[in-house]
């Protein structure tokens, strides 16, 4: 989808036409719906995201700038959705504990996989790695999807790596399963 | 790790020829280096497609009855809202004597609309006056919340908060230009009306931003 569709598909959504918002989901609904996984670590909670970010965005979408990178604004509005969910969570505390406080080892025992290992990861970091690394936004975009400063998707993103490569070395098992 | 130089590859103050020169004689570093590569190689494989037409149909079944709301001019159900608003006003008891003031104003308005009284009577001055007190009392009561949700609106990400900000000065525009002309002319019930309209658009506006996620 190059940006003279992108610009048609998204005025069309204005217009409320369904078949617009098909071809969305078909171009941002596998990431959408894999980010949300890895934020949220329960698939049920992922499908619900993503759902809740195809009716805010038929809800704003007036609002959207064309000019705007329209991927980055959907990933702020999942994102939002997301954080949203967490805080509703009742053990959203412990869900939102920074790994930092565990120590290497219980960490490392927790993860069975590279996917439970990035689920492991503290909220904000866990997003800036899945967004750059897997997702394969930039650091910039990954700043605007999530407000925060370059600067700190950076380093976000170097200690995630420091932190998986760790796992990596001491995990016989380490893989995606 | 005794051997930093992976950070400082990393961190980008050295480059990659200095690395892998580097690399060539530490151990430590390409071991480091290898298990780099691997984490790159198994986060490629977290990218795999997943069956996402079941939820499509889901989401389209609810984009389909938020499409149906709107049409039919409701944007929420009516039970989700009334939950909203039961919540809010509960968290902001002063607006429940503005709510009052409001449906006052309103009743005032329709009976002037309905029955003009001689703009020389001493009772439509009365009632204008009340008029002029219980607006005084509700835009004040607005002012509050305005006052209450200008940070939720610095803190919403940019798109979004000019578009409450524009949303809001159209509002306060159209209050302006209400004002100016009951000053021309106190006992026009339209644009008492206007006025109402508008005043209920600010409030429920402002609703929305305290009560937004974003």
């Amino acid at each position: 989808m190059d940006t003279m569709d992108e610009e048609r598909i998204i005025e069309r959504c204005r217009a409320g036409d369904l078949a617009a918002y098909r071809q969305v989901y078909n171009r941002y609904g596998q990431p959408l719906l894999r980010t949300a996984l890895r934020m949220l670590g329960r698939p049920q909670e992922a499908e619900d995201a993503v759902q809740e970010t195809f009716l805010k965005l038929f809800r704003g979408i007036a609002g959207f700038r064309l000019g705007a990178r329209f991927s980055t604004y959907l990933f702020q509005i999942l994102n939002n959705t997301c954080i949203d969910i967490l805080r509703k969570r009742p053990t959203a505390a412990a869900d939102e504990m920074d790994m930092e406080t565990h120590g290497a080892t219980s960490w490392h025992e927790l993860a069975h996989s590279l996917t439970e290992a990035v689920e492991s990861l503290p909220a904000q970091m866990k997003a800036c790695f899945v967004l750059f690394a897997v997702e394969q936004f930039s650091q910039e975009e990954v700043a605007d999807i999530l407000g925060v400063s370059v600067g700190t998707v950076k380093t976000n993103i170097h200690r995630a790596r420091r932190k998986l490569r760790t796992w990596l070395a001491s995990s016989p098992r380490g893989g995606t399963s | 790790m005794r051997c930093d130089k992976f950070g400082a590859y990393e961190n980008e103050t050295m480059t990659a020829e200095e690395f892998a020169r580097h690399a060539r004689d530490c151990a430590e570093c390409r071991g480091q280096a290898a298990l780099d590569d691997r984490l790159d190689r198994e986060t490629a494989s977290l990218r795999q497609p997943i069956d996402t037409q079941p939820l499509w149909n889901r989401i389209e079944k609810s984009l389909a009855e938020e499409k149906s709301r709107r049409t039919a001019g409701k944007e929420r159900p009516v039970p989700e809202r009334r939950k909203m608003i039961v919540s809010f006003l509960s968290r902001r008891p002063f607006l429940v004597p503005a709510g009052a003031a409001l449906l006052i104003l309103g009743l005032l308005g329709i009976r002037l609309f309905l029955n003009p009284a001689p703009p020389s009577g001493i009772l439509a001055r009365n009632a204008l006056a009340k008029i002029e007190v219980k607006e005084k009392e509700y835009r004040d009561a607005i002012d509050a919340l305005e006052r209450q949700a200008r940070p939720k609106i610095a803190a919403m990400d940019l798109q979004i908060m000019s578009l409450y900000k524009d949303k809001l000065a159209t509002i306060n525009a159209q209050i302006d230009k209400c004002r100016d002309a009951l000053t021309l002319n106190p006992a026009n019930a339209y644009i008492q009306r206007y006025l109402l309209a508008a005043l209920q658009d600010k409030e429920q506006t402002l609703a929305d931003v305290l009560g937004s996620t974003y």
